[in-house]
């Protein structure tokens, strides 16, 4: 067998008529194609363009929820910046979404790196820290914020016994009231962000745990120097979206305080609320929804380019 | 590996059309899911809107019986919403193009000028005349729900009394509490010195759901007829509308005071601790379990609280802020009723709205099922079922006057959705009595231009 011959049969075989690119039997394929993604196109546009699209326009106008709005020009977004309710909304927001993240990041990586590490009953646990993520998230911030309640609630109870007095009201002080809230967004969230760790730490490949094993690393070790600099893209990808959520989130903040005491925990997503609905402000609400998807849009797509850039560098 | 594609058998094609046909079905009827009314077999079904709570849907369920008995041809669907829904989105489902034939519509809520300004709501004229309701509401009450184009557009369905303190007698016998007489506490210093002594016994004060968003202004609304002149009073109650003359300003001493009183009702202790982490609900349970000597609460909460409380129950009036006013009894009639532009049977609507507001269901259902009070003039044996604790706030009002409470009155753009943010800031210790008033007063600024 000639050299020329043994290249020759390793190739792949050529399919004999493969159209090129932009040729007219490419095009019947184009089509297709195209139809099939166009009833998912169409529901994304009348789901999500739709929707963008008239919020942008109810943004700058006066509109009452009733009736024809009233065209305003850019005066929404102006009367924004003039009244520091939205600025301290900001605020507060980014503060819970920065608690309520990095709570369940670090605690669904925690979680994860010991359910990987082989403790016996995994698939339990596994389970277990899910559960609370399928919970309505009404029913937990109504049971968190009972619990929270001195003297009778459950935190306190327990607390009490404890020798740690039963008489705490974080949710009634302004100034802790946003860190039981943000608590029981992360026992709600940590569920999901488990899961997705989990997933990353199970594809480490074990052999690369017994090299370090033999080097003599100790789990610790073996946790900061493999595991982590591994899942960095899931973390990445998992913060980010834990941060999208945990600030847009509307209901926990609700159910638990109201956006009280007076406005301590009002978040943007409960000031959009309150003015569009108890005030009918619908062009201001609008205005601060447009602003607000459009910071987490810009967070959202440097949190996806970070994610992406390190797993390619990996 | 890459997998052929798998084409599917012909009854697996069938099954998916048909899935797909029942799919679009099911989601062309939720177009019209959300009113069930309609006429069938000479009987025609109208849905009518009542708004949740054990004393409303007993109101209802009692008015649509009787209703239904007198109107065989008529059949009425009843759809329950919560006090949030009635105050927020209810206004968009009331202004759509299939809404319930009567719809709840709170007379304090921007809902109500919403709808008004728009068209979409029906003038109530007819049922009016027909009940001679102009009359049987008093001027105060027909005035005020009366629209700026000098029609009625709503009916008024039930009043209450509200910012009642209730109080545990056995709890205020062993603290050694002298019950006040009349009813009255007749200073803040009384009150200090009651909850002082409650304290003692291992018990808290003054039970208010701080959260719920509308407990802590009711107490404003007792307090600022003690606080200010009748003319002030009126005022306030009026002047969110451009064609009033502002003759009060809420950072007159007339309004601050009263605020200043609430202010020092929180310095001194006299809430529950964690009050304002505490919906009403949790402090009436608190209060029925006897970990709480008084709560802030209404004339419809008197049955309940005697289901559990049996006879050791009784009431009183916030001490006045001047030292020489006398606390009147607060009062509220904003709940309406109303009936879409858009409803599909307004004739039927009319003659439900107009048999709601007879004597007959007022004595039957309003006040004998639901235990409410009537809006409308009615003989004092109406109300001889009633509990006797709303019996003797009855005869109090009788005596010594009702209030209409300011947040009950004016918009709640102004009234209770603005103000009860600032009540809680202060509470929590991030907004003096100078700040609220002075965003009060800007905020009538803005509520005056657009009314």
């Amino acid at each position: 067998m000639s050299t020329a011959q043994t290249t020759n049969s390793l190739a792949p075989p050529r399919t004999p008529a493969e159209p090129k690119r932009g040729t007219p039997r490419r095009r019947p394929r184009r089509l297709g194609t195209a139809l099939a993604l166009a009833p998912a196109g169409l529901l994304i546009l009348a789901f999500a363009g739709y929707p963008l699209i008239e919020s942008g326009y109810l943004s700058l106008t006066r509109w009452g929820g009733i009736g024809s709005p009233t065209w305003t020009g850019f005066s929404n977004y102006s009367g924004l910046f003039t009244d520091g309710t939205v600025a301290h909304a900001a605020l507060v927001t980014v503060e819970f979404a920065v608690l309520a993240t990095v709570g369940i990041v670090v605690l669904a990586t925690a979680l994860a790196a010991t359910v990987s590490a082989g403790v016996k009953g995994r698939a339990f646990y596994r389970v277990i820290w899910f559960l609370p993520g399928i919970a309505p998230v009404t029913a937990v911030g109504i049971f968190w914020s009972q619990a929270a309640v001195p003297q009778q609630g459950a935190v306190n109870v327990v607390l009490g016994w404890l020798g740690l007095g039963d008489e705490h009201e974080w949710l009634a002080q302004s100034s802790t009231a946003i860190y039981p809230t943000a608590a029981a967004a992360v026992w709600a969230g940590v569920g999901f962000a488990f899961i997705l760790i989990l997933g990353a730490t199970e594809q480490i490949d074990v052999s690369i745990y017994e090299a370090a094993k033999i080097d003599g690393a100790s789990r610790l070790r073996q946790f900061f120097a493999i595991t982590l600099p591994l899942i960095r893209p899931v973390l990445a990808i998992t913060t980010m979206l834990e941060f999208v959520w945990a600030a847009n989130g509307f209901t926990m903040v609700w159910a638990m305080t109201g956006g009280g005491p007076g406005t301590a925990t009002q978040t943007l997503p409960v000031l959009i609320y309150v003015k569009a609905f108890q005030f009918t402000d619908f062009g201001s609400a609008s205005a601060m929804a447009v602003l607000s998807g459009a910071v987490l849009l810009v967070l959202g797509l440097i949190g996806l380019r970070l994610s992406n850039g390190r797993e390619t560098s990996r | 590996m890459r997998h052929e594609p798998r084409t599917l058998p012909r009854r697996r094609v069938s099954a998916v059309i048909a899935g797909a046909a029942l799919t679009v079905g099911t989601l062309a009827g939720c177009g019209n899911s959300g009113n069930l009314a309609g006429s069938s077999g000479g009987v025609t079904t109208i849905t009518v809107q009542q708004q949740a709570g054990d004393a409303n849907v007993a109101t209802i369920q009692s008015a649509v019986k009787l209703f239904e008995a007198a109107n065989p041809d008529i059949k009425v669907n009843i759809q329950i919403i919560t006090v949030d829904t009635k105050n927020t989105t209810n206004a968009n489902v009331l202004s759509s193009a299939n809404p319930p034939d009567v719809g709840v519509v709170p007379t304090n809520s921007p809902s109500y000028s919403q709808l008004v300004k728009n068209h979409k709501l029906l003038s109530l004229q007819s049922v009016w005349s027909a009940e001679d309701l102009k009359s049987r509401y008093g001027s105060a009450l027909a005035s005020a729900l009366t629209a700026p184009d000098g029609n009625n557009y709503v009916v008024s369905v039930d009043s209450v009394y509200y910012s009642i303190a209730y109080y545990n007698p056995k709890l205020f016998q062993q603290a050694g509490i002298s019950v006040p007489a009349d009813h009255r506490i007749t200073s803040a210093n009384q009150l200090y010195s009651m909850v002082g002594a409650l304290k003692k016994i291992g018990k808290q004060g003054l039970g208010l759901g701080g959260k719920s968003g509308y407990a802590a202004s009711w107490m404003l609304d007792a307090l600022l007829p003690t606080s200010a002149s009748t003319a002030q009073v009126n005022n306030y109650l009026t002047s969110w509308q451009s064609a009033v003359p502002e003759t009060a300003k809420y950072t007159d001493p007339a309004f601050t005071n009263a605020v200043q009183q609430l202010s020092d009702f929180n310095a001194h202790g006299v809430y529950q601790d964690g009050f304002l982490a505490a919906d009403t609900p949790a402090v009436e349970a608190a209060f029925e379990s006897g970990d709480l000597g008084m709560t802030i609460d209404g004339s419809w909460e008197a049955a309940s609280f005697r289901k559990v409380m049996g006879d050791n129950l009784g009431w009183l009036l916030l001490p006045p802020v001047n030292a020489t006013a006398k606390t009147q009894i607060t009062a509220f009639a904003g709940d309406g009723m109303g009936i879409p532009a858009n409803a599909k049977h307004p004739a039927q609507a009319e003659k439900f709205l107009e048999f709601y507001m007879s004597e007959q269901n007022m004595a039957a259902s309003v006040i004998k099922a639901g235990g409410n009070l009537a809006p409308v003039f009615m003989p004092s044996s109406a109300y001889s079922g009633l509990d006797p604790l709303v019996q003797q706030m009855l005869a109090d009002g009788k005596a010594n006057g009702v209030q209409s409470g300011w947040t009950s009155t004016v918009p709640g753009t102004l009234g209770q959705s603005f103000f009860d943010p600032l009540i809680q800031s202060m509470y929590a210790g991030q907004a003096s009595v100078a700040g609220i008033s002075a965003k009060l007063q800007a905020q009538l600024a803005t509520t005056r231009a657009g009314n």
